[in-house]
């Protein structure tokens, strides 16, 4: 470098300097989001939170949930349940899509046909429960159910986004239309991949008036980057929750505000009970109760979160049985004594062993030992698998602790994601997130017919239990529906078909200077639609 | 002209074993990129369902149906459809391209210029106090783990002193055109170019200076020194013109090695290039993309390779002549 | 991030060859220069850490043993992690398995890049052709995404991470190779041994392999540092081994749980990426001071 290109440097330096206060003129709200939402359509968004939440801005839902996880009447003003199968809706008069047409019931019914036809795991389902629609005039329509479904209003009703008829009708292929228009209170201007999306607020809007009038959401994939970013001034607020270690830091901030709330993401143990050793209820209730579930919220969330309850419904969620609500525990002492009942041959170095009719064949014997599959990419279910295999090393149970990443793990525990297809693992770390929980989905867990136990990772199968999860589907009254539900969470209690471990509590910072209305949704988070709308 | 013809087909053949591996290699990795193409919920559609959705995207066909018709459609430019970002696999390259090329192509030719001029003072004042502080820190800043420091420039300047930003390629709410979009462009670069340049300084710097070496002990010179021409004449016309043949491949090779490099400087700051691309489509099974963003990459490795080729005999003038 | 040549390069002070050791070069170039000696120094420190380091920690690094995210203390030197373990006996023991890992790969990359080498050098016509074609094609693939990619085909475990790295590592070394290879087998000696009746074998035994073996040191000494700055790449990916404890998990947790966040980096984030540098500064410089008192013997044939 010679010295005339050096006498340049300062001025460089000094230009750069200027930059970064010119760069911010205008003051959009910026929100960080965890990833990719493809076009922001209902059938290229990736994530449940936050890529569902940013899409349903654009896109409206006939039921929308308040805070308190309650459908209210969105696009829809009235419905009348006639009976358990036939659902008439009155839709919201004077409701414009974004680009000037009127939003009709045809909409409503072309929507649900076009998910019927064209599969989404989320939305396709749902609308499957549909077996007729009969539109009656410009904003009357006439659901009629296969069955009676509990969930319906939440499940189908408040989470499927309409979709334009005109723009949809002729479309084959539903992930190459990039065209986002809805009828939401804000609009999408400009989507670049891997970086960030514009949203407008929607002038037309036919309900309350968005509380802000530009949102940016730039993806910021690394956990670290998004808060250095915020702490920098990068960004306003971030959806991803602060990790637990700098919470009390980010609270010590006076630009900084935190909003907390319960989550109801589960991370859970599972493990697969066709397995020898793990077939036995008594094995299983050994791993439940060897497991110290307060030091694994103590250490991994630093007391941010509640330890898992052994029904698998986190204690807020309105369904959750009060008489199940603590994790069982077992002293190591305790635990062996189980094992020893059990009929498992304790060894002299304190492992336990199969003995397969010959207690005196000690030597031989296979060990009671599994291997612990932990997702590479995560450090919080990778410590937490850490944890667990010594706390079931001290009640005797060998663990081997091997992590994977975390596509390869999934294809393991859920191959294809098709539970008729089996599965080839013992114990691994998982997590369902938060909708499973919300909708207390306890068929899905552990129904045995693969059709219905869509999530069952466990080959759980008891004809008693598959009962009453149909019941539990079945069952509209909510009273009786929580009955059924509390008789099945005591069920899961006792045979464990998975181990929940915590529920990470929801703490957001965000720089309330830039905007202060964001509201807590139960169990989720604080980016959802509810927070962009004046009240 | 046989000869030419014989490297064309040897590059020819190297890039259809790359794209060999390119199909295999991620229909090799467990998983699937079902996720991605039903939703996070994929777990509520019936097997019928998901078997309908395989067949949309080919993803049922023989594997050897599959392999042809990806050679003839990668080499046509029909990458297909993303898998993971819902939009066309050329348009996501090309989104991302020009940051890469930005990133990659700024901290090559700083890395260049900087070793070249570097190596040449070093080899001509070779055991001197430049040489020895020269070649110690090359040395150095070549054993530091690339990420780590990146990591630490990112704590130190972004989040400490608030100096440049933290990620991205620029400011996305900000002005985007003239002078302003170019200095917020260029403070968003100074950080991942500078790690990345780090990264690959001491390649062109070592070459450099012992190719300078080498030229400095050559006949030529010493004559050129006898006759009594000037010192700075004998180094910039003669020395320095010489050694720039061998550091002219390592340029080259070089530029290989950051589009690689990039990927994890690109990880760290956040930065919207192909690697960043490349990095997550592995980790959604985007096979669209990664065949796409694979092509690419190969592709330009080979045209620097065979760029190297074509520029050595216009340097060097005994080939210039021989041939 | 490591040299990106396949050229040999001049260490320091390579004019200064020490002169007397004529005998055992090797062992001389450890000592030659200052920067050689440093360099053995540090692989000395290393190594015995490695070795040694197990006993030496002051906890058990796998034990929860305090609160977490601790800084600095008279107990806790470099504080304690996301859970409470010591972070100064992590990398202790953590020594082990980077060390073990860069060896490992350097090695299986050196012997299969010296015999791909060898054999293109010596047996000529096609099959160096097509030896020499792979060894392009890994040239010319891009390395850290092949990595990524191979590590999330494998698994990640540490063995996984050496076999990933020398399946990337291993053309450089047989380009070199190859190239000295060539010039022993067109050498009068050799092409004597053969008219003598020697066969291929006998060549090979006699004249070639001990021609290589100082150049295949040089190179795997080399290797070995590329390979360790490799493996704490694809650890900080989140690709390498977790469950272990190596300099680069330390990292991944480090970056991972908020060291950044929290203001833990200078003693989580910086000491282990220290160490990785001082590592790699000391096999660069050994093996820069190997190559530069082997290569003119050979080069001068």
């Amino acid at each position: 470098m010679n010295r005339s290109s050096l006498r340049f440097l300062p001025l460089l330096v000094a230009l750069l300097w200027i930059g970064s206060t010119g760069a911010q003129v205008d003051r959009p709200l910026r929100v960080a989001i965890t990833g990719d939402e493809g076009t922001l359509t209902p059938y290229t968004y990736v994530t449940g939170y936050p890529g569902y939440e940013l899409m349903t801005l654009i896109y409206d839902q006939l039921f929308l949930m308040d805070e308190e996880l309650v459908p209210r009447p969105w696009l829809a003003a009235g419905l009348e349940i006639v009976d358990d199968l036939t659902y008439v809706l009155t839709l919201r008069e004077g409701v414009r899509w974004h680009d000037g047409e009127p939003f009709t019931a045809d909409d409503v019914a072309f929507t649900i046909g076009y998910y019927q036809t064209h599969p989404l795991g989320r939305f396709t389902s749902s609308a499957n429960r549909v077996a007729d629609v009969r539109v009656d005039g410009e904003l009357g329509i006439s659901l009629t159910l296969d069955g009676p479904d509990a969930t319906f209003v939440e499940a189908a009703l408040a989470d499927l986004p309409m979709l334009p008829r005109h723009l949809w009708q002729d479309v084959d292929e539903p992930r190459a239309m990039a065209e986002a228009i809805g009828t939401g209170p804000y609009r999408l201007v400009e989507a670049r991949s891997e970086q960030f999306y514009r949203l407008e607020a929607n002038p037309d809007f036919w309900g309350p008036p968005p509380a802000v009038g530009t949102i940016i959401a730039p993806i910021v994939r690394d956990e670290t980057t998004t808060f250095q970013a915020l702490l920098a001034g990068e960004i306003d607020a971030a959806v991803r929750p602060v990790p637990a270690g700098s919470v009390a830091s980010f609270q010590a901030r006076p630009d900084l505000a935190i909003a907390q709330g319960s989550g109801f993401a589960t991370t859970l143990l599972i493990l697969d009970v066709t397995r020898p050793g793990l077939d036995d209820p008594a094995v299983r209730r050994v791993i439940a109760g060897a497991i110290d579930y307060g030091r694994l919220v103590d250490l991994l969330l630093l007391g941010f979160g509640t330890v898992g309850t052994p029904g698998f419904l986190h204690p807020d969620n309105p369904f959750a049985n009060p008489a199940t609500a603590e994790p069982p525990r077992l002293s190591p002492a305790e635990a062996r004594g189980v094992l020893r009942d059990a009929g498992y041959l304790e060894r002299a170095d304190g492992t336990f062993a199969f003995t397969d009719g010959a207690p005196e064949d000690a030597a031989g014997a296979a060990p009671l030992a599994f291997v612990l599959l932990a997702p590479a990419s995560n450090p919080t279910r990778l410590r937490a698998a850490e944890l667990i295999a010594q706390d079931l090393a001290a009640a005797g149970i060998a663990v081997t602790v091997r992590s994977m990443e975390v596509e390869a793990l999934t294809q393991r525990v859920w191959p294809d994601f098709d539970v008729s297809q089996g599965r080839d693992y013992e114990l691994a770390v998982f997590g369902w997130s938060a909708p499973v929980n919300a909708r207390a989905n306890l068929r899905g867990l552990l129904h045995g017919d693969p059709a219905k136990g869509t999530l069952n990772l466990a080959g759980y199968d008891d004809p008693e239990v598959n009962e009453l999860a149909d019941r539990a589907v079945a069952t509209i009254d909510a009273d009786d529906r929580r009955a059924v539900l509390w008789q099945l969470q005591e069920r899961m209690a006792r045979d464990v078909p998975l181990v929940p471990l915590f529920y990470q509590d929801g703490v957001y910072a965000y720089r309330p200077s830039a905007f202060d209305g964001w509201s807590y949704m139960a169990g989720q988070g604080i980016l959802h639609k509810r927070s962009f709308l004046r009240r | 002209m046989a000869w030419y013809l014989g490297r064309v087909g040897q590059y020819g053949l190297v890039l259809l074993v790359a794209m060999t591996f390119n199909f295999a290699l991620p229909r090799a990795m467990p998983g699937s990129p079902l996720r991605y193409l039903a939703g996070e919920d994929v777990g509520l559609l019936t097997p019928a369902q998901v078997a309908d959705l395989r067949a949309t995207y080919g993803l049922d066909r023989p594997l050897a149906a599959q392999y042809v018709a990806y050679l003839g459609d990668t080499l046509r430019g029909a990458w297909g459809f993303s898998f993971q970002l819902g939009k066309p696999v050329a348009e996501a390259i090309r989104e991302r391209l020009p940051w890469t090329l930005l990133l990659v192509g700024s901290s090559l030719l700083v890395a260049t210029a900087f070793g070249i001029i570097a190596g040449a003072i070093a080899a001509w004042r070779r055991g001197g106090r430049f040489d020895t502080a020269a070649l110690s820190s090359a040395i150095l800043v070549d054993a530091l783990p690339t990420f780590w420091l990146g990591m630490l420039f990112v704590a130190v300047f972004a989040v400490s002193w608030r100096l440049l930003p933290v990620f991205g390629a620029y400011t996305p709410w900000g002005d985007r055109s003239g002078w302003p979009f170019v200095l917020d462009v260029a403070r968003h670069l100074v950080l991942p170019a500078t790690t990345l340049t780090l990264a690959s300084l001491s390649g062109t710097f070592l070459v450099m200076r012992y190719a300078m070496l080498d030229v400095l002990g050559q006949d030529y010179v010493r004559t050129a020194r006898a006759k009594g021409l000037p010192e700075r004449r004998v180094v910039m016309g003669h020395a320095v013109r010489n050694a720039l043949l061998p550091v002219s491949t390592v340029v080259f090779l070089n530029l290989g090695f950051l589009v690689g490099g990039a990927t994890v400087v690109e990880t760290v700051f956040a930065y919207p290039g192909v690697g960043t691309l490349l990095y997550q489509a592995v980790l959604a099974r985007d096979y669209p993309v990664l065949q796409g963003a694979f092509f690419m990459l190969t592709v330009s490795v080979l045209l620097a390779n065979a760029l190297a080729d074509a520029v050595y005999p216009l340097l060097d003038p005994r080939v210039r002549r021989g041939g | 991030m490591g040299t990106p040549l396949a050229a040999p390069l001049a260490g320091a002070g390579s004019d200064r060859a020490a002169v007397g050791a004529r005998q055992r070069p090797w062992l001389a170039a450890l000592f030659r220069t200052r920067t050689a000696a440093f360099g053995t120094f540090v692989l000395t420190v290393v190594v015995a850490t490695a070795l040694f380091g197990r006993a030496l920690a002051p906890y058990d690094p796998r034990e929860v043993v305090a609160r977490p995210y601790q800084p600095p203390s008279a107990q806790h030197w470099l504080g304690t992690n996301d859970i409470g373990q010591d972070i100064f006996s992590e990398l202790l023991w953590g020594t082990r398995a980077s060390l073990t890992v860069g060896l490992v790969a350097a090695l299986a990359a050196v012997l299969v890049g010296t015999a791909v080498g060898v054999v293109a050098g010596l047996a000529g016509g096609w099959v160096d052709a097509v030896l020499m074609r792979a060894t392009d094609v890994v040239l010319t693939l891009p390395f850290l995404p092949l990595a990524i990619v191979l590590a999330a085909f494998l698994g990640p475990s540490l063995g996984n991470t050496a076999l990933v790295l020398a399946l990337v590592i291993w053309a450089r070394p047989a380009r070199v190779v190859r190239s000295h290879a060539l010039g022993i087998a067109g050498h009068a000696y050799v092409e004597a041994a053969h008219a003598l009746g020697g066969g291929f074998g006998h060549v090979l035994r006699r004249h070639v392999v001990p021609a290589v073996l100082p150049l295949a040191l040089s190179q795997f000494i080399l290797a070995v540092s590329s390979a360790i700055l490799a493996e704490a790449s694809l650890a900080f990916l989140g690709l390498g081994d977790p469950i272990q404890k190596s300099w680069g998990s330390v990292l991944f947790y480090a970056q991972s749980r908020g060291a950044f966040l929290s203001g833990a980096w200078p003693w989580w984030v910086v000491p282990p990426g220290l160490l990785i540098a001082l590592t790699v500064l000391g096999f660069a410089l050994v093996g820069r001071s190997l190559e530069a008192v082997l290569l003119p013997r050979l080069r001068g044939r």
